[in-house]
């Protein structure tokens, strides 16, 4: 073989391989904003298993989608049937043990249509993306997805969404070793067609409830100018909104910083340190929080992310002015 | 009338009263039996919406701050002897400083961020006063379990802290996308309780 026809055959390698690339990048990343679209759009309801910190729950929602919004309900089928229901405007929790029902407004006013869509190229750094086999869960057939992270700051994915919808029939969360941190598996699930109307409460005997409609919350301004700065956040972690606003039950304000790597998010909060606040590490379920004290003022992190993330996020907060 | 009163049950537990409207409000409580337990119910909101454990008790907490105050009456050095009978001059209690009001609503949220602490572990010398009547005493270890849901935390109030960033966190953070569905956490019955 001369050199010429080595480099040529290089060449081709190199450019078959770079395609192959390409085309599984665009294919997870397809299914991926499939996946989103689905959720958000489509009429769905089903039932669902929740395992987390070895606690096995049982859950159905209800989502429908049309010209108007999004509505969607989510009942507890274990214990107390807690319920939740959602749509633009306002989320409705519902404590039958203590016959209330409680309205909020949603903060945002945008309701829960985030404009969320996955930019692969973007989150390359950070996250490995492979397309997998298939599986069958629900009793359909599910292409596999996963999302592995490339530290331990964050933790990955592995989806199983309906090849004929691309609903994730099941979602493994995962640490940076593999090892599930919690898995969300639907047992059912029916897909309708048309939208359908939700009844927005299940509750028997309305009238004996008592409805109580809760207080907006009041920010006090939305800013980017803030006293305080992070120095040294985990790779590709970054501050994607900060609020000010009064805080609860007593004098003094919250800052309020919300903080993405594109995927997983935590928010930290700062309060004069006026009373006792979280020191150290806690967790519930899926969800990392570490607290400390800084000049005066109680540091909380708070998200779904590893501890190891909340505490350096934590960590690394200081006053600059 | 009806929307005044809710509203300032409402700036009541915000802790958003003057001196004189609280002094007002607590007296109007105390006086009407369903606004009593309607404070009650605000309080069991705010814990259900928090995600904290809710328990329902024969006795209020309205009563649960009676006779807390009664308490501290006869407790406090120096102060002046006053008739522990709860009928009139239970108002004049209430209203008697302002400090006394002011303690009245602390010690209320205090007993009811404490519910989620059921196993005796108090250290807070402000815990004593929780005195849950729905559980047995002598329940074996095992039964009990730890009644937080945050592991690490043995205060009721950082853990009310807690679940109040949790919630806001999760109405800023984008929903629906990968992950866990939202409010899961409200929704969740815990095996624990």
């Amino acid at each position: 073989m001369s050199a010429s026809q080595i480099r040529l055959f290089v060449l081709l390698i190199t450019v078959s391989a770079s395609c192959f690339a390409n085309k599984s990048d665009d294919d997870v990343r397809l299914w991926l904003q499939r996946m989103v679209n689905a959720v958000h759009s489509l009429s769905y309801e089903g039932t669902f298993v929740f395992l987390h910190s070895e606690q096995l729950e049982s859950m159905r929602i209800i989502h429908t989608a049309d010209q108007a919004g999004e509505k969607e309900r989510l009942v507890s089928l274990n214990g107390v049937a807690r319920e939740v229901f959602r749509d633009n405007a306002s989320v409705t929790c519902i404590a039958p043990d203590v016959k209330s029902v409680s309205i909020g407004k949603r903060v945002s006013g945008e309701g829960f249509r985030a404009v969320f869509s996955v930019d692969i190229s973007q989150l390359e750094d950070l996250y490995d993306f492979h397309l997998l086999g298939e599986e069958r869960v629900a009793g359909r057939p599910a292409r596999v997805v996963a999302i592995m992270p490339r530290d331990a700051y964050r933790y990955g994915y592995r989806l199983y969404l309906d090849i004929e919808n691309a609903l994730p029939l099941k979602t493994d969360m995962l640490s940076v070793s593999g090892k599930a941190v919690s898995q969300l598996m639907f047992t059912e699930l029916q897909v309708h067609s048309s939208p359908r109307d939700i009844a927005e409460i299940s509750i028997e005997g309305k009238e004996h409830y008592d409805w109580i409609q809760q207080k907006p919350q009041k920010p006090v301004n939305m800013s980017n100018t803030s006293p305080w700065s992070f120095s040294e956040l985990p790779k590709g972690f970054a501050i994607t909104l900060h609020s000010k606003r009064k805080a609860d039950q007593r004098d003094g304000n919250v800052d309020h910083f919300v903080l993405s790597d594109g995927l997983a998010s935590l928010s930290v909060y700062v309060e004069e340190a006026l009373d006792a606040g979280l020191r150290g590490n806690s967790a519930m379920g899926t969800i990392n929080a570490f607290g400390s004290e800084t000049e005066g003022y109680n540091v909380t992190a708070v998200g779904e992310v590893p501890a190891v993330t909340v505490e350096q996020v934590a960590r690394s907060i200081k006053l600059t002015k | 009338m009806t929307d005044d009163i809710n509203e300032r049950i409402s700036a009541l537990l915000d802790n958003e009263l003057s001196h004189k409207e609280l002094q007002h409000t607590l007296d109007s409580i105390e006086l009407d039996d369903s606004l009593r337990k309607q404070w009650d119910r605000y309080h069991l909101i705010g814990d259900a919406m928090r995600g904290e454990a809710v328990r329902l008790s024969a006795e209020s907490i309205a009563d649960r701050v009676r006779s807390r105050l009664e308490e501290d009456d006869q407790s406090l050095p120096g102060d002046q002897p006053i008739p522990i009978t709860r009928s009139l001059n239970y108002r004049g209690r209430w209203g008697r400083t302002a400090g006394g009001a002011m303690l009245a609503a602390s010690v209320a949220v205090i007993t009811v961020m404490a519910f989620p602490q059921l196993t005796g572990t108090v250290s807070d010398s402000e815990q004593p006063l929780v005195v849950d009547n729905s559980l047995p005493q002598t329940q074996a270890p095992y039964l009990v379990q730890s009644s937080t849901r945050w592991k690490n935390l043995s205060e009721p109030k950082v853990e009310s802290k807690l679940n109040r960033y949790l919630i806001d966190h999760n109405e800023y953070v984008t929903p629906g996308g990968i992950g866990v569905i939202p409010y899961t956490s409200f929704v969740s019955y815990d095996s624990d309780r």
